[in-house]
């Protein structure tokens, strides 16, 4: 598996994550855009600098 | 998890405290809780699901109503359940309080008897020994979370499969990225001046959505075929278990016509398949058929009268000029007469390239001139015998249409009705056959052409590093929507075969002699009896299914127990906590379904009524595996008055369960011993 499938795949669990935190009560649903927008932006700068 | 103990106080019909402790006896492990109708059993089984989330079963009337009467007449205001649950060998103590008071707490039991609260997310701590989603499915009040028959006698539990294997979070997750990238897709207009990459994402968005629409669509169709399907083959067998001697020779007849007609199709497919394959392999020697005089003609001549045969290769020449030095060593100057003299050969010159190109054209064209006898044989033969399976599979078509005619001449109504019946669902199997092949290729045609706009979109240059960046990160968005699909798609297919074989398995169990499941392609199930006729899954027959799907579901999420995947929810093994589950149970199968439930799970707690024609606690005894009872006894205030006093056989003892004239109303919980 490549560097670039590795971080999606764990991006794919990380974004899961989050869903699943609000979803079961344990973080307030309101943050959870917020949180999975700024988990996309880091990912993707960190694939820009790679290539 | 195994339930060690649940206290409820002033919860519904239960004032002040009432604790049951459970039967955490590895072999005796089932607890059953006798109790009348309407007397509190559906009210713990929604105590132990509200403390664990929050939540009721869909039977339970009134949530917002749950402060016990007596209690609220007293000024009480708050209501209570406290679960004591074991889990991984740790002892926890699950405390949820409702009404003016609502809490939530989680606390670890420690060795020395401590209790050390478990501060962060407790609920989330909930949910990983017993899903949100699932817990409905192991604390079942027995109207089944989705037992709803559709118009055909099919039941859907694709919802059920999903919520075991956690697909709610990850739509959902789905759902959200899907608003994200329509976001970014947003704020791409505003840094793509001119709009040429927001106005290709604009499309692709419109292609996203509509192959979302095209695939459900899809979806639904294979059901209704399915559907169809089913429906023919039981029509079919009633019209073969006809005792008409002129229908069976007519219906004998059609199923031998259909076989042949069967394999009439299945060798015109293959002759079309070959044909295919003789285009592909001959058609570029049609098409240069007219070209192999003529070409080979011209290039004859351009032999005899071109620079082919010159003396002297086109390669010595460039070489003098370039050097400016001949081979006899004398000095080639540009501008002089040798020089140009010799330049003037490099229109004679032989061209070894030339004459390669030519060779390979000379033999190309040969080769047409002998292949095209060839595949002109080849491929008159494979028109020939199209045209011959063609024939014959119009010719049984007719001799089938012909059969049908007669079956619905005969002066049978029922026959006649069931034959009417057979070639509409004929009719309805060929149309969404082909409404399936227009979707697909629907389906196809869309995902290519988003292919061809992403690529599209790839190929514009000049962007602003801004519109790149907003680029990349929808690009990033679809691949991780791309990686969540997948993993849905892949565990819903393979759950469809575990499903299948969970519940053959459980059939076995139950009552393989009786009926059978058929299950679609998209999750639906239905019960048939021996002749493959569907059985409406009401009362007894619905309990049967019900016990199946349950017992099926319960056994796909203890398999799951340890999944790896963080997209997907794992499995949980939590006790079957089942209200009522032997009540529309035919006796014939109840001991049958007692004897296997404890087997299913680590942990049983059975809330009924007692019916001694059912063998349900015997059973249990008997299997070594009826741990703890308990009934519930309700005093009222009132006086008796006329009404029945009901009464519980232990041990041939009768048990009075409803006491008047007692201080206050209220349900209270007492253990079945030897002595009772």
């Amino acid at each position: 598996m490549s560097d670039i499938d590795l971080k999606i795949n764990k991006l794919a669990k990380e974004l899961v994550l989050v869903e699943k935190k609000c979803f079961y009560g344990s973080e307030p649903e309101r943050d959870r855009l917020k949180k999975m927008r700024e988990l996309i932006d880091e990912v993707s700068k960190e694939l820009k600098h790679d290539s | 998890m195994i339930l060690n103990s649940v206290v409820v106080e002033n919860f519904r019909s239960f004032y002040g405290e009432q604790t049951i402790s459970f039967s955490t006896d590895k072999n005796k492990n089932t607890t059953i809780i006798y109790a009348l109708n309407g007397v509190g059993k559906t009210n713990l089984l929604n105590a132990i699901l509200w403390c664990l989330h929050g939540t009721f079963s869909p039977g339970f009337k009134n949530p917002k109503d749950v402060l016990n009467w007596e209690a609220k007449r007293r000024g009480q205001k708050s209501f209570q359940v406290t679960l004591s649950v074991e889990e991984n060998g740790n002892q926890y103590t699950i405390k949820r309080t409702g009404g003016n008071n609502e809490n939530f707490k989680v606390f670890l039991i420690k060795d020395d008897g401590d209790a050390e609260e478990i501060k962060y997310s407790p609920s989330l701590f909930v949910n990983s020994i017993i899903p949100k989603d699932m817990a409905g499915y192991f604390i079942n009040d027995g109207e089944g979370n989705d037992l709803v028959v559709d118009r055909d006698g099919y039941i859907s539990v694709r919802r059920s499969i999903r919520d075991i294997l956690g697909f709610n979070v990850a739509e959902k997750t789905l759902e959200d990225l899907s608003k994200i990238k329509s976001e970014v897709r947003q704020e791409l207009k505003r840094f793509d001046k001119d709009n040429e990459l927001s106005t290709l994402e604009d499309r692709i968005q419109k292609f996203d959505e509509s192959l979302v629409q095209n695939r459900k669509t899809l979806t639904e169709t294979q059901s209704l075929l399915d559907t169809y399907e089913d429906q023919l083959n039981l029509n079919e067998k009633q019209l073969g278990s006809s005792n008409s001697v002129v229908v069976d020779q007519l219906i004998s007849y059609r199923n031998q016509t259909n076989i042949t007609l069967k394999a009439a199709e299945s060798k015109l497919a293959i002759l079309e398949g070959n044909k295919i394959a003789l285009i592909r392999e001959y058609s570029w020697v049609a098409f240069a058929h007219p070209l192999t005089t003529e070409a080979l003609d011209f290039i004859d001549e351009s032999e005899l009268k071109g620079k082919i045969p010159a003396p002297f290769n086109i390669q010595l020449v460039k070489d003098i000029l370039e050097q400016n030095e001949c081979i006899c060593g004398a000095c080639i100057s540009p501008g002089t007469d040798a020089f140009d003299k010799i330049n003037s050969l490099i229109g004679q010159a032989a061209d070894p390239e030339l004459i390669n190109r030519l060779q390979k054209a000379r033999s190309r064209l040969t080769a047409v001139k002998t292949l095209s006898p060839q595949a002109r044989k080849r491929i008159e033969e494979n028109y020939k015998d199209v045209r011959e399976a063609q024939d014959l599979i119009t010719s049984l078509r007719s001799e089938l249409d012909e059969i049908s005619g007669k079956i619905l001449d005969l002066d049978d109504e029922k026959i006649r009705s069931l034959e009417k019946e057979r070639n509409n669902l004929k009719s309805k199997i060929r149309e969404s056959e082909r409404k399936i092949d227009r979707l697909n290729d629907k389906i196809d045609e869309l995902f290519k052409d988003k292919k061809e706009l992403e690529a599209q979109a790839k190929r514009i240059e000049g962007l602003s590093p801004r519109a790149k960046l907003l680029k990349s990160k929808i690009d990033l968005i679809e691949q991780v929507e791309e990686k969540i699909s997948e993993e849905l798609q892949q565990s819903e297919k393979d759950v469809h075969g575990l499903l299948a074989k969970k519940i053959d398995s459980f059939l076995d169990k139950y009552l393989r002699q009786d009926y059978r499941v058929s299950i679609t392609s998209d999750l639906k199930i239905s019960l048939q009896d021996r002749n493959g006729k569907p059985v409406p899954p009401s009362g007894g027959q619905g309990a049967i299914l019900s016990f199946i799907y349950i017992s099926s579901l319960i056994s796909i999420a203890r398999e799951r127990r340890e999944l790896a995947s963080a997209i997907l929810t794992p499995g949980a093994i939590a006790p079957l906590v089942f209200d009522a589950p032997f009540s529309k149970l035919d006796p014939k199968y109840a001991p049958n379904v007692a004897k296997e439930l404890p087997n299913l799970v680590d942990q049983l707690i059975v809330l009924m009524y007692q019916d001694d024609g059912k063998n349900v606690s015997e059973t249990l005894r008997a299997e070594g595996k009826l741990g703890k009872e308990y009934y519930f006894c309700e005093e009222i205030a009132g006086e008796k008055g006329d009404a029945e006093i009901h009464t519980l056989n232990f041990n041939g003892k009768l048990v009075p369960v409803t006491k008047y004239g007692c201080p206050i109303d209220r349900v209270i919980v007492n253990k079945v011993t030897e002595n009772v």
